[in-house]
């Protein structure tokens, strides 16, 4: 495999984690427990 | 199945079809509500044989219908409330509750069970003025108790229709969507003649009329089986009820441990395989790394501990279906009020053994301030099933499998040790609190008043959707929350390469290693290692990453291909000594580590005051508990 396209996919995979430990977990929207009881299962 | 009382529809000019309409849910605890509301919306939403499991509103369209909300309300038995959750009922019946408005009509769930209690609030509801259609269920229940409900009668003597159901079993769907339907058309139809008053009638005087109507509509009396009152003779004998409990948990934590090993080892074998594999078919290189050290290492090391959950859940979903949870509540009102809680705190305290994040939100049931304050201060105690992956990883690393008194594993007995523990730290700082508080007076002001629900054949079909339920949100959360910080711990513990003329391992000087050796002072007196301070900072998302965050920096930081072909078990085994080990063990009892919990005590408390003092007193709590571990088991065993 090219070192370039392995950088490539590495960089693409950490982004998308990063993205989602930012906006999921880190800085998650608070929202009202109204409806989706996800929490209790 | 529904009665031959019909909605009326007025000849007046129809509502546009699209305009909204909301339907209330309500009946008393522990009545079907939840289930109706799954059958009516085609949600999920948890259901459970114990009352206080909705205790917020929430809503979803009727099945069919866009524009029809049906608002599920938490159980209550009058709409003279004394609790949080019951508030949250009166309130948006009355139209009090903000950014909500009227609901347009009820579905009122009734207990065929317990009729006298069901019709009782339906009188108090009639007296809203709202269009109400009623669900009787537990039909199946009532009628195995020889109870014959003749539901025209109840439909021509209350003047509003009722459809027989069981809706944990889907029984009576169709009657009760067609009833809904009849009610929407009348809504459409008509101008909401909505008129709010207070009941003329005294709670007597309704119990009284409710009577009057169930000895016509009833026929035949309800007795309870005599093995029925046997079992309850035990379960609830303040001794021997006490016991039977133990008993109960003692054989879950040996079964968790007995019965998930064989499954736990192919998982591992599983693993260590796809790792092994991945090693060979990549090119050695940076993809590599990340695939097999970073995610691999990281998510597999938690996959391997979903028998055990599934197992935990099983057991606790089996207590709960069959009615035997409430009873427990009551067995430890007695010994819960002795530390300044009371039989009220301990649904919420049972729901902390699966998550605190709900837990804390149960609380509302709890009527006294301060009780429910010192609820949700010890609840982080309890062990959530996040800290499983935890308890059983350092177990089956440092506890030999053996068998103690021919039958007893004790690894089982370690595991059941550290719930124990978790537990009496519970009771004894709700003591403490309790103390210096006097909590005494107010909690004696509200005594538990709760209706036991009946013994029941756990439904398979329930058990399993819930248990699927939680197997697959814990899956779903190692394929996401897990996966990505383990991606992002690869990061930090792989960049900065070491330089050329390093002479430390590579992880060293990677921002991971110079974090965990920046913080290894703090905890070195209670014998944590850097790798160790590393795994508790993602840790903070949830308890379980720190077993993943392990498993990646023991993965990146191993010797060669050492610790790729080990999984974490042996490497802990091999690394870690018996204090520190213990020492993890007791931090993660009492440790506040999960920042959904802190953020929910913070919602629940509306103090960032008190939040900041839970965890704090926590933290100390665990850094201590971890300190006279490490130092007492260094004594014995050595450091």
């Amino acid at each position: 495999m090219n070192t370039w396209l392995e950088y490539l996919i590495v960089f693409i995979i950490v982004a998308i984690s990063v993205y989602y430990v930012w906006t999921k977990i880190l800085f998650k929207k608070s929202q009202g427990c109204s409806s989706c009881n996800k929490c209790a299962k | 199945m529904s009665s031959s009382v019909s909605i009326p529809v007025p000849i007046q000019q129809i509502k546009a079809s699209t305009a909204p309409i909301t339907l209330a849910l309500v009946g008393a605890p522990n009545c079907g509500k939840t289930a109706t509301f799954n059958v009516l919306t085609g949600s999920k939403a948890k259901v459970a044989n114990y009352s206080g499991v909705t205790v917020d509103k929430r809503s979803a369209a009727l099945l069919g219908h866009s524009n029809v909300n049906i608002l599920d309300l938490p159980g209550t038995y009058s709409l003279k409330t004394a609790s949080l959750d019951e508030e949250v009922t009166r309130k948006v019946l009355f139209g009090q509750m903000p950014g909500e408005s009227v609901p347009d009509g009820i579905i009122f769930v009734a207990d065929a069970t317990n009729l006298r209690m069901s019709l009782r609030m339906l009188l108090e509801l009639k007296s809203l003025g709202l269009p109400i259609i009623v669900a009787l269920n537990l039909s199946d229940v009532a009628h195995s108790r020889g109870l014959v409900v003749d539901e025209a009668i109840l439909s021509d003597e209350l003047g509003v229709p009722f459809v027989k159901t069981v809706a944990i079993k889907r029984k009576g769907c169709e009657p009760l969507m067609r009833l809904a339907g009849e009610l929407i058309e009348y809504i459409s139809g008509s101008d909401k003649p909505i008129h709010f008053f207070d009941s003329d009638s005294d709670t007597h005087t309704m119990y009284q009329q409710a009577d009057d109507i169930l000895s016509r509509a009833v026929t035949s009396a309800q007795r309870l089986p005599k093995w029925h009152e046997r079992l309850d003779q035990l379960t609830l004998h303040p001794v021997i009820g006490v016991v039977i409990l133990l008993m109960i948990l003692f054989v879950i934590f040996q079964a968790v441990y007995a019965w998930a090993a064989p499954l736990m080892d192919s998982i591992e074998w599983l693993v260590g395989s796809v790792g092994t594999l991945l090693m060979q078919w990549l090119p050695d290189g940076i993809l590599q790394s990340l695939i097999v050290d970073g995610i691999v290492a990281g998510v597999g090391s938690v996959v391997v501990f979903v028998p055990q959950i599934t197992l935990l859940f099983l057991f606790l979903l089996i207590l709960e279906d069959s009615g035997y949870l409430p009873r427990a509540a009551f067995l430890l009102d007695n010994l819960l009020s002795k530390v300044g809680l009371s039989g009220r705190s301990f649904i919420p305290l049972l729901s902390g053994f699966a998550c605190a994040v709900p837990a804390v939100m149960s609380t509302r049931t709890i009527p006294s301030h301060k009780e429910r304050l010192m609820a949700i201060a010890v609840l982080p105690m309890l062990t959530c099933s996040a800290r499983l992956p935890i308890y059983a990883l350092i177990i089956a690393a440092v506890i030999p499998s053996q068998t103690v008194l021919g039958i007893f594993n004790l690894q089982g007995i370690t595991l059941f040790i550290l719930y124990v523990a978790g537990t009496l730290s519970a009771a004894l700082v709700s003591w403490l609190f309790k103390r210096f508080h006097s909590a005494k007076s107010e909690s004696s002001a509200f005594p538990l008043l709760m209706e036991l629900p009946t013994y029941r054949m756990p439904n398979v079909k329930h058990i399993s959707g819930e248990l699927w339920d939680k197997v697959s949100a814990f899956l779903r959360k190692a394929g996401t929350v897990i996966f990505t910080l383990s991606v992002v711990l690869w990061v930090l513990v792989t960049f900065p390469s070491a330089p050329a003329n390093a002479v430390g391992p590579a992880i060293d000087y990677s921002f991971a290693g110079m974090l965990g050796h920046l913080i290894e002072p703090i905890f070195a007196p209670i014998g944590f290692t850097w790798q160790m301070c590393i795994s508790l900072i993602p840790g903070l998302a949830a308890r379980e990453v720190v077993v993943a965050a392990l498993g990646t920096v023991y993965a990146v930081g191993g010797v060669g291909d050492e610790a790729i072909n080990q999984t974490l078990i042996p490497i802990i085994h091999a690394q870690w000594g018996l204090a520190t080990a213990f020492a993890f063990l007791a931090f993660y009892v009492y440790a506040p580590m999960c920042l959904a919990t802190l953020a929910v005590i913070r919602r629940e408390t509306k103090s960032l005051k008190q939040t900041l003092a839970i965890t704090g007193y926590l933290f100390v709590l665990a850094y201590t508990m971890a300190w006279i571990v490490y130092r007492i088991t260094g004594q014995i065993f050595g450091f």
